[in-house]
């Protein structure tokens, strides 16, 4: 059993812990919020299947305190001596740290992972690395090590570029003053969704037009989804003023740990690098860079893209269908927005906005062509109902 | 002189409005005032009673004039010379006093000046010198000395012993207090709730919070003593000295600016209205909230992190008054100095595996203990004298209420016989009991003296030096004493 020792459900509900969610875990996670409920599950509590989460301050400022202290101060010996495995957070604590049965981690990591430590729990696994790293522990942790060295030795004088400069950045732990006079935006953990990520684009390239584009490989909670990759793809199939501009993804690891990552090959096409996690090395990009990529070009770059279809689906058929649906609707000078009962936001997934680009249908049809085609819909003499078919009358 | 003083006090007793508590003790101080000059060391240790505990202004003025004499006369020219070293010195070295540690520069002697005050003393000293305006040359002899600023090779008297448990009990009872905690914490919503009632206000409000977070320091500093910190403090929570003048330099060594009264922070909140400047960033993320950024960033001299926003800059306060677990343990921080320094290619250091866990916790100033250590280990690699490397095995441990750090050079002899380590300390130790130590821990050590002469003394504890004989005892081990209990 998992026992989450906080005394603060609103802390819990914030961090997205409601009664529910922990109704539905119950099974492997008890709550306990107070010494009454710690006294009921007994000498329980310290048994070799157990794993105590407990907050730093529970029930700080409640004459219970003295006596919480006294049970901290317990756990900390019986986790010293190795007979307890124990993961205290606090809001004060900024790091993560694990030092064989015992972590210590800020209040929103522990919520953030907690889920996916319950999952592994269940199978049998007490391995406090998922609840301190996520879903791939130990490049996670090697990850988290490089960012922040690469932070820490980060210089101080900004990058020079002439041109008009976009800088995109994480909300949090980033290159301060990265390029003199850049234009600066900043990406949330919020925003790694594909419709997420095509709004930012709309949003930040539609009314400007850059020369370079700089763009972090690493955003999200997961460092090892290497956002970047992902958001590059998108500029380059969103139809934008920017869609050719030159693209630097600054990232603090080398190409080799991205491989295996399915959106690689943005890398393999024109005018996209990946460029050190410096100043140094985002200024000797920006001046290097003069060749632009040009309309004729995208399509045949975006052809090394080759994505692999969305997991989401079914099969190719239900893509097929989708992808039908678009067709027809352009085709037919029909915006897919006012298309109704479909979720058009389907059309903003990268795979999508990849195939549009690739077989360049986002470029308008000609308008002779739109007239023709017009002409021929009102020579059609439009559906003709023959007959009904009630499925219940047919004999099963 | 003794005519200025009485006059003074008259004027103040006939003209000026105070209530018969004040006045009974503006007569009980003039009385003691007037019955014997004192010591320096008295005389200092009541301007200090006056200066570090709250009293007004007027007050200050009259205890430091009667114990000082009349005035402080160029007290300003005093700041002017330690501003001019220090900009000397950044030119020189940059911001980090740690790459000139080892240097034979003739500027070593300015880098120790500098280390004695940090920022917020000096522009205390400032504040003090606006708010006496020029006077006679006393004043600045007498501050020198009680700043330890004017240094005879150990000939001076020994500083005034300060009680290190002090400096516990006030960072402790602060990490306890309900409205100064989250001065040192993130903020979430059940923190909110507690704010927002402690402020009665449905929603946070900035304004109302810092009020009430100023008002609960001032109780703090009137019920908790410990000058080494306080003003660290004062200058995190108001960007003011003592005196109420504002500080031009930052409140910390790192010379960080920004704080909960600065101006800009001020506007932000004005900006983002219901939201706390130390709101938890995940929190903050989700609602795209950009937290108050802190530029240029500064590098944590602990964790050695970039601190970009006020969030971040809140949990660095945490770290400079409390050694933590994991990336926040003494072990973890002084793993990070011994690479910065690169002793590892100088020093054989062990982390003793049973005596130095990584998860004990202490309020302390861990700057100031970061300083001791590195003096301690520039000490043994300098006295070191045998073929090899020295060795030094480090311990961190608790004891009856105390915690020990043990920095024992095992490979070592203590280059002065006990008689001398009795009467006389070395420059250096000196200038570590004085500018670390005191009032920070204790400090014992056990040592061989050579010759088959082992024994402990106690080198700085407030007590007079004594010698404990011991059987046998290998290399020489300094011991820093944090005591967690009021000795008696």
């Amino acid at each position: 059993m998992i026992y989450l020792i906080d005394d603060k459900k609103n802390r819990q509900k914030d961090f997205g812990w409601s009664e529910d969610k922990l109704a539905e875990y119950s099974s492997f996670l008890t709550p306990l919020y107070n010494l009454g409920d710690i006294a009921r599950v007994g000498e329980a509590l310290y048994s070799d299947e157990s794993v105590i989460l407990y907050h730093e301050s529970f029930l700080d400022f409640t004459p219970d305190r003295s006596k919480a202290v006294d049970q901290r101060n317990k756990l900390v010996e019986r986790a010293s001596n190795n007979e307890i495995t124990v993961a205290f957070f606090s809001g004060s604590q900024s790091s993560k740290s694990l030092s064989e049965n015992a972590a210590y981690l800020p209040v929103s990591v522990l919520y953030q992972n907690l889920e996916l430590f319950i999952n592994h729990y269940n199978r049998e696994s007490v391995d406090l690395k998922y609840l301190l790293f996520g879903q791939s522990p130990e490049i996670e942790e090697e990850l988290e090590e490089k960012r922040a060295k690469a932070n820490r030795d980060i210089e101080d004088k900004a990058a020079e570029i002439p041109g008009k400069n976009l800088f995109i950045r994480p909300k949090r732990r980033f290159i301060p003053d990265a390029i003199k006079g850049a234009k600066e935006e900043s990406i949330t953990s919020n925003d790694i969704s594909d419709e997420k990520l095509s709004e930012k684009i709309n949003e930040w390239l539609t009314e400007t037009e850059f020369d370079n584009i700089f763009i972090p490989l690493c955003f999200g909670q997961t460092l090892s989804d290497f956002n970047g990759l992902r958001l590059a793809c998108h500029i380059r199939c969103t139809s934008t003023s920017n869609q050719l501009k030159n693209i630097f993804i600054y990232g603090f690891v080398g190409i080799e740990y991205l491989l295996e990552n399915e959106y690689f090959n943005i890398l393999k096409t024109r005018n996209v690098q990946l460029i050190e996690h410096k100043k140094e090395a985002i200024q000797a990009a920006g001046n290097n860079c003069h060749v632009s990529l040009s309309s004729q070009d995208l399509s045949v770059e975006l052809r090394k893209l080759n994505l692999p279809t969305p997991k989401n689906y079914y099969d190719s058929h239900s893509i097929a269908n989708e992808w039908g649906i678009y067709q027809m609707a352009r085709n037919g000078n029909i915006n897919v927005n006012d298309l109704n009962n479909f979720d058009t936001s389907k059309f903003e997934s990268i795979y999508f906005k990849w195939l549009i680009a690739k077989n360049e249908l986002n470029i308008q049809l000609p308008n002779d062509q739109i007239l023709k085609q017009k002409r021929y819909s009102e020579n059609l003499p439009g559906l003709t109902l023959i007959t009904k078919i009630d499925l219940d009358k047919i004999p099963k | 002189m003794t005519k200025t003083r009485y006059d003074f006090i008259k004027e103040l007793l006939v003209e000026k409005k105070m209530n018969s508590n004040q006045r009974e003790r503006i007569l009980e101080l003039a009385s003691k005032e007037f019955s014997y000059e004192g010591t320096l060391e008295q005389r200092i240790q009541k301007i200090e009673e006056l200066i570090f505990r709250e009293n007004t202004d007027e007050e200050k003025k009259i205890i430091f004039e009667q114990t000082l004499g009349s005035g402080t006369q160029k007290i300003a020219d005093l700041n002017n010379e330690l501003h001019e070293i220090n900009s000397k010195l950044n030119d020189a070295f940059g911001d980090d006093p740690d790459k000139v540690s080892n240097l034979s520069d003739p500027r070593y002697e300015d880098v120790d000046r500098i280390n004695t005050l940090n920022t917020t003393e000096i522009d205390e000293l400032s504040n003090l010198a606006n708010l006496f305006g020029d006077s006679e040359s006393k004043g600045k002899k007498e501050l020198k000395q009680f700043k330890g600023l004017k240094r005879q090779g150990g000939t001076e008297e020994k500083p005034k012993y300060y009680d290190p448990y002090k400096l516990y009990e006030f960072l402790f009872h602060y990490n306890q207090n309900l409205v100064l905690r989250y001065t040192c914490h993130d903020i979430d919503e059940d923190a909110l709730t507690n704010i927002n009632a402690r402020c009665n206000s449905e929603t946070y409000d900035f304004t109302a919070h810092l009020k009430i977070i100023i008002e609960e320091f001032e109780k703090h500093s009137k019920q908790y003593f410990a000058p080494k910190i306080a003003p660290l403090i004062r200058g995190y929570l108001t960007g003011k000295g003592y005196t109420g003048s504002q500080l031009q330099n930052g409140w910390s060594t790192d010379k960080i600016r920004e704080g909960w009264s600065s101006v800009k922070l001020s506007h932000w909140a004005e900006q983002n209205p219901g939201i706390p400047p130390n709101w938890n960033e995940d929190l903050a993320e989700e609602k795209d909230i950009e937290l108050f950024p802190i530029e240029p960033q500064i590098k944590s001299p602990i964790s050695f992190e970039p601190i970009q926003n006020f969030t971040q800059l809140t949990l660095h306060f945490k770290n400079l008054f409390h050694v933590k677990y994991g990336n926040e343990s003494l072990k973890a921080i002084l793993k990070r100095v011994n690479e910065f320094k690169k002793w590892n290619d100088v020093i054989d250091i062990v982390f003793d595996e049973h005596k130095f866990p990584d998860n004990l916790e202490h309020f302390t100033s861990v700057d100031k203990v970061r300083w001791a250590y590195v003096r301690l280990l520039e000490s043994i690699v300098e006295k070191h004298n045998i073929d090899g490397k020295p060795k030094v095995k480090l311990g961190f441990y608790e004891e009856n209420q105390c915690v020990y750090l043990s920095i024992h050079h095992v490979n070592g002899v203590y280059k002065k016989t006990i008689q001398n380590t009795l009467e006389r300390d070395g420059e250096k130790l000196s200038l570590l009991i004085e500018k670390q130590i005191n009032g920070l821990c204790n400090l014992i050590l056990k040592a061989d003296f050579g010759g088959s002469n082992y024994a402990e003394i106690n080198l700085w504890n407030g007590k007079e030096r004594q010698v404990i004989p011991l059987d046998n005892f290998q290399g020489v081990q300094f011991l820093l004493e944090f005591p967690k209990i009021k000795r008696s």
